[in-house]
């Protein structure tokens, strides 16, 4: 039996729609309490003085911005978000659909890997912008995609 | 008696002197409990992704930042906490008397336009000191692009 001409563009075509392109980029991790999280769904805003990169998820995310003009790649960077200083980062945790910010003094650490920042934060205690009573636990590692 | 000319041109540089140039720029008035401001030291950045509109007076001062250019079209926006990214939101916040204050539960942003300037309204709104939520205080203006 002689097969259609159209049945081998047919496999041809389906093959490339088995195709996927390979997603190489950089995941950040993260954990709130217990839960874990990680993602590499992130925005990156590049503009002439603020930097911001946060996860696109609105439910659990995370948020990171420098007012440096540059996303630094060393040094210790005090986590405060009242834009009092440049050199300050501002970073907050969304829990489960709620805010929290950090307004105790604690350090948010640049690195480079491979090239890519990359930024490190130790268990630290933020606290509901809400309500200063509830408070959680987070450390990770937050890389630019 | 005949003046010295170069009295003549003392008297010419002093009136230049006491001439200033006149500051015609828009200014953005606001309300904090009920201490009320005014100032025109305000500029407006366009960047590529973030538009904020921000007051540099020292100690007392306010700061909107849109993700789009949401100033520039006309409506009604819900403010940001300050943990949140949702682009739908605005960005608000304010120094008063050298504490800084972050939007509580709510609160919304009318924006517009004057004599083809920015124009952004806050009805009366609670925030709470970014240190302690517990210190609130009652925020109201109309903040113009200068």
């Amino acid at each position: 039996m002689k097969h259609s001409p159209l049945l081998p563009l047919f496999i041809c075509l389906l093959s490339f729609a088995n195709c996927k392109k390979k997603d190489n980029r950089n995941y950040s991790y993260w954990q709130v309490n217990q839960d874990k999280f990680s993602t590499n769904d992130i925005t990156v805003d590049e503009g002439k003085a603020r930097h911001d990169m946060y996860a696109k998820n609105f439910t659990n995310n995370y948020s990171i911005r420098f007012n440096l003009g540059y996303f630094p790649v060393s040094d210790s960077f005090k986590i405060d978000c009242s834009l009092a200083a440049f050199s300050w980062v501002c970073f907050t945790i969304t829990y489960n659909g709620i805010g929290y910010i950090n307004p105790k003094k604690s350090y948010l650490k640049a690195l480079s890997v491979n090239g890519n920042p990359q930024y490190q934060l130790s268990p630290t205690w933020f606290y509901n912008e809400n309500k200063f009573s509830d408070s959680v636990l987070v450390q990770g590692v937050f890389n630019k995609p | 008696m005949k003046p010295s000319p170069l009295l003549l041109l003392f008297i010419f540089l002093l009136s230049f002197a006491n001439c200033k140039k006149k500051d015609n720029r828009n200014y953005s008035y606001w309300q904090v409990n009920q201490d009320k401001f005014s100032s025109n030291n305000v500029k407006l950045d366009i960047g590529k992704a973030i538009t904020v509109l921000s007051c540099s007076d020292n100690g007392n001062n306010f700061n909107f930042t849109s993700l789009y250019s949401h100033f520039y079209t006309p409506g009604i926006y819900p403010l940001k906490q300050s943990s949140s990214y949702n682009p739908d939101r605005v960005g608000a916040c304010f120094y008063y008397k050298g504490k800084f204050f972050i939007p509580m539960h709510s609160g919304y942003l009318v924006t517009g336009s004057i004599n083809g300037k920015i124009q952004c309204t806050l009805a009366p709104t609670w925030f709470s000191n970014y240190y302690d939520t517990k210190d609130s205080v009652l925020i109201n203006g109309t903040f113009n692009e200068p």
